[in-house]
Parts: structure tokens; C-alpha cells; sequence
């Protein structure tokens, strides 16, 4: 979608981002396009979970404001916010004997009156999120039975019910075993390619970072430090001034992309 | 919370709806209609339940008719509605803090009024221990004492940006001291006032009126219908608040919507029936079991629950020790508390 790649869905303007008196963001400004895989990443608490978080206001912000689509999100209602993100939240949780079709389900709850039953439409979007997340198997299991990858999915899976056209996810790929970690984020690509589906994640692993972004964003003391394809973004001199480390990069054989071997600074 | 031995029906399921859901309502409102029966049935002078039916529904003898409608149903249905609303106000309580062993109690909004209800006897008993005000203002100074506390600990809290664990540890610290405050306004006080307030902390119906029974109906009538437009958000609750808000739900105004409404209905029923112990928390415990958590059919049965529990253990206070009569808050305070420590020993075991 070369014309929409362009067009800024998201806008943080001069977006000021605090927890009490500590503040993460002055100032935050930066454009996000629409229809792309974007990630958020930098060193523990510069802040790329809390501008995640504000975009999806779990944090409210001190000053400035966040545009989604020309409209700020500080005005909108919570169910019609909810129609338009969805968010994959850092630690989730649910009570261990809620079966997995009952999670799902909750994905649904912007949709839904307050009375009544699922819609077809409602079932449809469950559907579609249980065949997404390979979830088919496991309706009738209880959360308290699944594995950290099954338990993940199942997370997504309600994520995805939610059907809203700009994804955000913090940390999926968290407590995943290298093969989990994978499958989740070509999952996520699928869904950025095949239904459009602008993606904002968090992720640790620069590599993996590098792997599925469209577009790096590199926070660094309350600040972006470097934005761009990772091809850009993954120097060097960026990883070095950021985290405080030495590192060597090379560019992977078979897909092409940078990835870094860190080493203790010089 | 994981629940021991008992299936959980599955509630929010697409396509399955459990056979057995229809008769636990029927058998549910059967327990019901029994304890109705045999409630206005049973006592000093007892009739047969089919006698007690036939009042019921409209005959039976003249004298027949006096015991029936003048004392005894009254008295059941204060009790029936009391209960319904405690037992309410602890499921909504129970699923606005993610606690399942939270009750109205650990609020402090039941001393809060336990409190309202010895200061009014003190404040407004002359030489002679006699009331100067009609006994009638007595629930307006439970409820007044009860909205003092609930607001106290909601203040307090909302400083910290009102999480449950806040709420509930002020709620437990300002129950302590609405309790240490009775206690000295009892020592101080007038003593047959002293006795007086005692049945009333007990939590009894023995002093039931039509009077009452209308103005907890008319209360509950208010309260039900704002509480039917809950289950939506409060089945999104068992979700984390993050997870919660991400997905489209209000979180604070949810909460503080649940919390609101368990304070409203503990102030009703404690107003009129005083501190009936355990029902709010065994109640949608129980229906939990039954019928799963989700929030409608959880607070339906919590409510029906309730009212059996309460009705049942007057009924239960009338005849054991007759021709004492033991306050039906002592009796559900007697099974409750047992309940409640294999409760705990239970999820004890299962966390272990």
C-alpha cells in the first residue's frame, strides 16, 4: 500500500508522559504511518512501553496530545478507542479456570450492547481469531492448563477478536521460547500484509526488532534517539550511544537484514 | 480463583448451553417458595404447610390469617429481601475487587451503620431510657452511618488512586474503629439501649413490619435496574485493568459503579435487619459454583441464595431454641464462619 505509507495514522504532538513526578516524556513528538510494522525499542525505561501505553491511553497524557487518524485520543469513547486499537498488554491476566474460548470472547466487548448474545458478526471475528492463533484445539482448555506459548496465543487470539484495524502489542514475544517467539511475529506480519493491519510492538531483541519492522523507532532518555528502516536505525554508532555497549553489525544472509553481536563496552 | 470439586457450567461459551442451567432454577426457586411456606408456617404456633399455603393464597381461617400475614410474612420477606440484597451487594463487591472472599463487612460499612444505629439510641434517649424520636429514624441513622464510612474509605483511598487492595485495607481499619466506637458507646450508654443495639448488631427480623418490607422493596425496586445494566462490564472483569481498559471498558467508572451499589444495599439491608453476618460472602460463592462466574446468572442465584440463607436461618433461630428466639444473624454467622475457613483452607490447598 504505497500511497497510505505516507499518511501519518498516528501523531504524538509535544506529548508529555509521566507517572507522578516522574516524568518519561518532556515533549514527545513523532509520526507513525498507517498500514506499516513499527517497532518501539531502547534500553529498560526509556519509555517505549509508556508511549505504547499512552497511545492506547493506559496513560493518560500531562501535556500535548496523540492523534489518531487527525482525531486526538484523549476525547474519544472507550468502546469506539477500542474499535479502532487493540492492545496486547505486557503481563495479562485472567482467572486460571476461564476457558480460552471464554477469553476470546472479551475481545469482543466493543462491539457488543450491553444485552443479547454474540452477533454473527461477533462469532465471525472469534472464529477468524481462533483460526488465526491455531486455537482450534484448545477452546474447551482451561487458561490454567495451557503452556506459555498456548497461554500467548490465547492473549493474541482476544487481541485479534477485537477486529480493530491498528494493533498494538507490548512485549509478545515475552517468556517465549525461541520457536514461539518466531511463529508469533510472522503471525503479526501475516496480519500486517494480508489484512493491512497497522502494527506498533515493543520489542527487547533488537534482532528480532530488525527482523519484522518496517520502521524502527530507538527511544533513548525520554527522547527518539533514531528512526527509520532498520537498515538505518541498526548502526553501530545508534546501538552504542543508546545502550552503552560495544557491538559488531552484519547484515543476516538469507533475509538481509542487520543484526548486531553485542560486547562489553571498550 | 479456583474453584474446588463442583463443574463450573461454561458461560460465555458459543454454541454450548448446559442442559442442567433450567433446573437449577427450578429447584432454586422450589428451595425458595419452601422456605417461604415453612417460614410463615412454623413458630410458636405452627401450621401445617399446606395450611400456611392455603393463607397464602388467599383462605384459611381468620386466626389463621393474622398469624400468617400480620407476624410472620412480614418478617419472612424482610428477611427474604435482606438477604437478597447483601448477598448482591457482596457479588458486586466480590467482582469489582477480584476478591472472592470479599463481603460488605470488610468495607466497614456494616459497623459504619452499626455505629449510626448506637449513636442514635444514645444520642436520642432521655433520663428514663426512653426513645425522644420515633425508633422509625433508626435505619435513616444506619444508612447515614454507613455512607459516612463507605465515603471515608472511598476519600481515603481515591488519594491513591483507588485501587481494591486500598479500598479494602482502609475499609478494614475504619470497620475497626466504627467497632471500637460501638463497643464504647455501649459501655457508656444507656443499658437497655446497650441490649437493645446488641439484637440489632446480631442481625434479627424478629421486629419485622409491613412498614419496612415496602421500604426495602421500594429501595430495591430503585437499585435493580441500575444493577441489571452491570453484567456486560462486570463479566470484563475478570480481565486485568489494563487488558480490561485495552479491550474498551471504563475501568474506574465500572468500579466505582459496583462499589457504589454494594454500599447502597448493604446500608438497605443493614438499616432495617442490622449486621447479618456471612450471607454476602457464602451466597455468590455459592452461586458461583453453581452456575459459573458469569456475572447475570451469578447474581441472580447469588440474590435467591441470599434470601434463602437469611429466611432459612430465622426460620431456623425461631425453632431451635424455642421459645428463645436467636437472631437469624447469629445463626448465619454460625454456619458462615465454618464455610469460610474451609474456604480458605481450600484455596489454601489449591495454591499450594
Amino acid at each position: 500500500m504505497p500511497e497510505t505509507q505516507a499518511a501519518a495514522a498516528i501523531s504524538y504532538r509535544r506529548a508529555g508522559l509521566a507517572y507522578g513526578p516522574v516524568t518519561v516524556f518532556a515533549d514527545l513528538e513523532l509520526d507513525l504511518a498507517a498500514g506499516r510494522v513499527t517497532v518501539f525499542c531502547g534500553p529498560n525505561g526509556c519509555g517505549k512501553s509508556t508511549a505504547l501505553k499512552a497511545l492506547r491511553r493506559l496513560v493518560r497524557t500531562r501535556t500535548g496530545d496523540i492523534f489518531l487518524n487527525g482525531s486526538s485520543v484523549s476525547v474519544q469513547g472507550n468502546k469506539a478507542l477500542a474499535r479502532q486499537m487493540a492492545m496486547l498488554t505486557q503481563s495479562p491476566s485472567a482467572p486460571e479456570d476461564l476457558l480460552v474460548e471464554q477469553l476470546v470472547v472479551l475481545g469482543r466487548y466493543a462491539h457488543r450492547s450491553r444485552f443479547g448474545g454474540l452477533s454473527p458478526a461477533d462469532r465471525q471475528a472469534v472464529d477468524a481469531a481462533i483460526d488465526a492463533c491455531e486455537l482450534r484445539d484448545l477452546l474447551d482448555r482451561r487458561l490454567g492448563a495451557l503452556s506459555g506459548g498456548q497461554m500467548q496465543r490465547a492473549w493474541l487470539a482476544t487481541v485479534l477478536a477485537q477486529d480493530a484495524p491498528i494493533l498494538l502489542l507490548d512485549e509478545p514475544t515475552n517468556h517465549l521460547d525461541i520457536r514461539h517467539q518466531i511463529e508469533t511475529l510472522e503471525l503479526v506480519r501475516r496480519l500486517n500484509r494480508d489484512k493491512g493491519r497497522t502494527v506498533v510492538l515493543v520489542l527487547h531483541d533488537l534482532n528480532l526488532a530488525s527482523r519484522y519492522a518496517d520502521e524502527m523507532v530507538m527511544f533513548s532518555g525520554g527522547r527518539v534517539h533514531a528512526k527509520g528502516p532498520p537498515s538505518e536505525v541498526m548502526t553501530e554508532t545508534n546501538i552504542g550511544a543508546v545502550f552503552g555497549i560495544g557491538c559488531k553489525v552484519l547484515t543476516d544472509p538469507e533475509l538481509g537484514r542487520p543484526f548486531c553481536i553485542p560486547y562489553p563496552k571498550v | 480463583m479456583s474453584a474446588p470439586t463442583l463443574p463450573i457450567a461454561s458461560g460465555i461459551g458459543l454454541s454450548r448451553t448446559p442442559l442442567r442451567l433450567p433446573l437449577v432454577w427450578i429447584v432454586a426457586l422450589g428451595l425458595l417458595a419452601t422456605v417461604l411456606v415453612l417460614g410463615v408456617g412454623l413458630g410458636s404456633s405452627g401450621l401445617t404447610p399446606d395450611r400456611a399455603l392455603a393463607v397464602l393464597l388467599g383462605g384459611g381461617e381468620r386466626t389463621e390469617q393474622i398469624i400468617v400475614l400480620k407476624l410472620r410474612l412480614p418478617r419472612v420477606l424482610l428477611a427474604m429481601e435482606a438477604g437478597a440484597a447483601l448477598a448482591l451487594a457482596g457479588a458486586l463487591l466480590q467482582t469489582a475487587t477480584r476478591n472472592p472472599l470479599a463481603s460488605p463487612s470488610i468495607l466497614g460499612i456494616v459497623n459504619g451503620a452499626a455505629l449510626g444505629v448506637v449513636a442514635f439510641l444514645w444520642i436520642f434517649s432521655d433520663e428514663a431510657n426512653a426513645l425522644t424520636v420515633s425508633i422509625h429514624w433508626q435505619p435513616l441513622a444506619a444508612t447515614l452511618g454507613a455512607l459516612a464510612f463507605a465515603g471515608l474509605v472511598t476519600l481515603l483511598a481515591w488519594r491513591d488512586g483507588l485501587g481494591p487492595t486500598r479500598m479494602v485495607v482502609y475499609g478494614i481499619a475504619l470497620g475497626a474503629l466504627a467497632s471500637a466506637l460501638v463497643t464504647v458507646l455501649m459501655i457508656v450508654g444507656p443499658i437497655y439501649r446497650a441490649n437493645q443495639a446488641l439484637t440489632w448488631l446480631a442481625g434479627s427480623v424478629q421486629a419485622a413490619h409491613w412498614n419496612d418490607v415496602t421500604i426495602v422493596g421500594v429501595l430495591l425496586a430503585m437499585l435493580v435496574p441500575i444493577i441489571a445494566l452491570m453484567p456486560r462490564a462486570m463479566d470484563q472483569l475478570v480481565l486485568d485493568d489494563q487488558s480490561a481498559a485495552a479491550s474498551g471498558l471504563a475501568v474506574t467508572p465500572t468500579f466505582l459503579a459496583l462499589m457504589g451499589l454494594s454500599v447502597l444495599l448493604t446500608a438497605t439491608a443493614v438499616s432495617f435487619v442490622g449486621g447479618v453476618a456471612f450471607v454476602g460472602l457464602l451466597a455468590p460463592h455459592a452461586a458461583r459454583l453453581i452456575v459459573g462466574r458469569r456475572a447475570l446468572p451469578m447474581l441472580v442465584l447469588s440474590a435467591i441464595i441470599g434470601a434463602m440463607i437469611v429466611a432459612g436461618a430465622d426460620l431456623f433461630g425461631r425453632l431451635a431454641f424455642s421459645p428463645l428466639e436467636v437472631p437469624s444473624g447469629a445463626i448465619t454467622a454460625i454456619l458462615g464462619a465454618p464455610y469460610f475457613i474451609w474456604l480458605l483452607i481450600a484455596r489454601g490447598r489449591t495454591h499450594a
